[in-house]
């Protein structure tokens, strides 16, 4: 092999006493690659962020990042859940600087760097709020720009934008691709939206549900900087069509209804 | 934006007064129209009066049941508090204990009290062991259920930053007990002069109002009783209110938009122009 993967998973099988969530699972990842995870709902998606985030030790198999096994250790890869999760005592600044003080301590520059950070994006002015008083667009971005203040080469974000409206959705996705050209991150980013899927990443994973594994893979070729142009495109929309139907197969080989034909 | 303004808050300090004034009125009204003798039911002049012409004998009173209140209470937190903490991390110990809590509950403190002046004499032990007994059961419940009830996702959040079980206590589950606990404390702040109260009628040495009030009744001092009866919801009073400033102090997320930023510590950036309204 030419260079080692940025994030490698091998092997991995994820069992919860008797139901299989993640049968065995194998995933390249190259430095700064884009990679969108699809899947019906309870096909494992957030049980391979686990794993890979140490949260959960696999039943089988290891995760290596830049060569090292770092199966089942925590600290190595910045998560963004499902939720938000703001921790409701921090004020913005606290919460983007949440990772620096569970790790060491918080320091002035981090959290000069944090108001920076939300100066940047559009947050300077609520830098001192509490996050309910904030909104789900804000709040979302918040904890992005904590998991981008832990300063870790691998994002792991497990759909982020699932609970916003598709105009907010749309800007937050603009954003983080802004943030990730910025920021050479490698991304793995699950969604269940294909649309989305498509627009962001270099890379669509389908997963198929009971078992869960990876059952397709299929490289984006768009050229970047995406706009409203790229969605628009036939060759966005040819792509669009060969994931769903990567998805769609995946249900009916894993006996589930196909919910629209 | 974050501060209330001070026509609000000057609202807001109106009612207690109002309330006051109400009781008052009432109790005037009863003694006057109604024209309770006094022995029975002594107008609140007649009280005031009582009230002042014992003070120099009265303050002293006030601030030994007072301490029994505050010692007792802050016994009663500590330990209620690490129990908590113990029963919260060890699920044996919760188990185990958590019944027995319960049931202890179903005690009636007044019973306990004679037993327990047999145990500790008749001094100030027994006192404070009444009002902390008082004081830890809501303490334990509320700090117990805020630290099951914090978010698994918020712990493996951290957790998934690296953080040590030490941090994650410090940083995550201890804020989070902190609201239930506020509850707690202010409950049982005003119970405290119940459980001095007891505690006095029972360890009869070195007396506090609670006593005083027990003398004056078998003189048929009504006013002064009634004037002791003042002091004591005085002083629950003050322990509430103390609480109620402490909270505000410590959970600000709780009733402030933003943090106060300590001065000295503006930023030079210049502010995006924001579209979102909070
Ligand atoms: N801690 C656990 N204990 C037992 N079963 C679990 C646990 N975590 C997940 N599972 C099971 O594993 C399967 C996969 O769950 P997972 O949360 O990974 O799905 P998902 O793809 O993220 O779904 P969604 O899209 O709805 O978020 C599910 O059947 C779920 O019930
Ligand atoms: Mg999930």
């Amino acid at each position: 092999m030419p260079d080692t993967p940025k994030l490698l998973i091998q092997d991995v099988t994820c069992r919860f006493g008797s139901t299989l969530a993640l049968a065995r699972t194998s995933l390249q990842v190259r430095p700064g690659e884009f990679i969108a995870i699809v899947g019906p709902s309870g096909c494992g998606k957030s049980t391979l962020m686990n794993v890979v985030a140490g949260l959960q030790r696999p039943t089988e198999g290891r995760v290596l990042l830049d060569g090292t096994d770092v199966t089942g250790h925590t600290g190595h890869v910045g998560y963004m859940f499902q939720k938000d999760l703001l921790v409701p005592w921090r004020t913005v600044t606290g919460n983007i600087v949440l990772g620096a003080a569970l790790t060491r301590r918080a320091t002035r520059t981090d959290r000069a760097e944090a108001r920076e950070l939300a100066g940047r994006y559009g947050l300077g002015d609520f830098v001192d709020h509490f996050p309910h008083a904030l909104s789900g667009g804000m709040r979302q971005r918040v904890a992005l720009m904590r998991t981008l203040a832990f300063h870790r080469d691998i994002l792991l974000l497990d759909e982020p934008f699932g609970a916003l409206d598709s105009q907010t959705r749309f800007e937050m996705q603009q954003w983080l691709l802004q943030v990730w050209a910025d920021s050479e991150r490698t991304v793995l980013f699950i969604t269940h939206d294909v649309d989305e899927a498509v627009f962001l990443a270099d890379r669509v994973v389908v997963m198929s549900a009971r078992p869960g594994r990876i059952s397709a893979s299929h490289q984006v070729d768009l050229p970047r900087p995406r706009t409203l142009d790229t969605v628009t495109s036939p060759e966005f929309t040819d792509l669009k069509r060969q994931v769903l139907s990567a998805l769609y197969a995946a249900r009916d080989e894993s006996g589930q209804e196909v919910a629209r034909a | 934006m974050n501060r209330v303004p001070r026509s609000h808050a000057a609202t807001r300090m109106a009612y207690p007064v109002l309330a006051v004034l109400l009781v008052w009125a009432a109790w005037e009204l009863v003694t006057r129209v109604l024209k309770v003798p006094s022995y029975v039911i002594p107008s609140p002049g007649k009280t005031f009066e009582a009230l002042q012409k014992d003070w120099p004998n009265l303050w002293q009173l006030v601030l030994k049941t007072s301490y029994e209140c505050v010692a007792g209470f802050l016994v009663g937190v500590v330990v209620g508090f690490l129990f908590a903490v113990l029963m919260g991390h060890i699920k044996a110990i919760q188990r185990i204990f958590y019944p027995i809590l319960i049931a202890s509950q179903a005690i009636p403190i007044v019973a306990l009290a004679a037993p327990l002046v047999i145990i500790l004499g008749f001094g100030l032990t027994p006192k404070l062991v009444i009002v902390a007994l008082i004081v830890f059961f809501p303490v334990v419940v509320n700090v117990l259920d805020g630290l099951t009830s914090v978010d698994k996702d918020m712990v493996a959040l951290a957790r998934s930053m690296g953080g040590n079980p030490v941090k994650l206590f410090l940083l995550i589950r201890l804020p989070a007990t902190l609201t239930p606990l506020f509850s707690a404390l202010k409950l049982a702040a005003t119970y405290t002069v119940t459980g001095a109260v007891i505690g006095e009628w029972t360890a009869s040495e070195d007396p506090g109002i609670g006593q005083d009030l027990l003398l004056k009744n078998s003189r048929l001092d009504t006013a002064g009783v009634y004037g002791d009866v003042l002091l004591l919801t005085a002083i629950g009073l003050s322990g509430f209110v103390l609480i109620a400033l402490l909270e505000h102090v410590l959970t600000p997320w709780r009733s402030r938009t933003m943090a106060r930023r300590r001065p000295g510590r503006r930023v030079a950036y210049a502010p995006v122009p924001v579209v979102e309204k909070a």
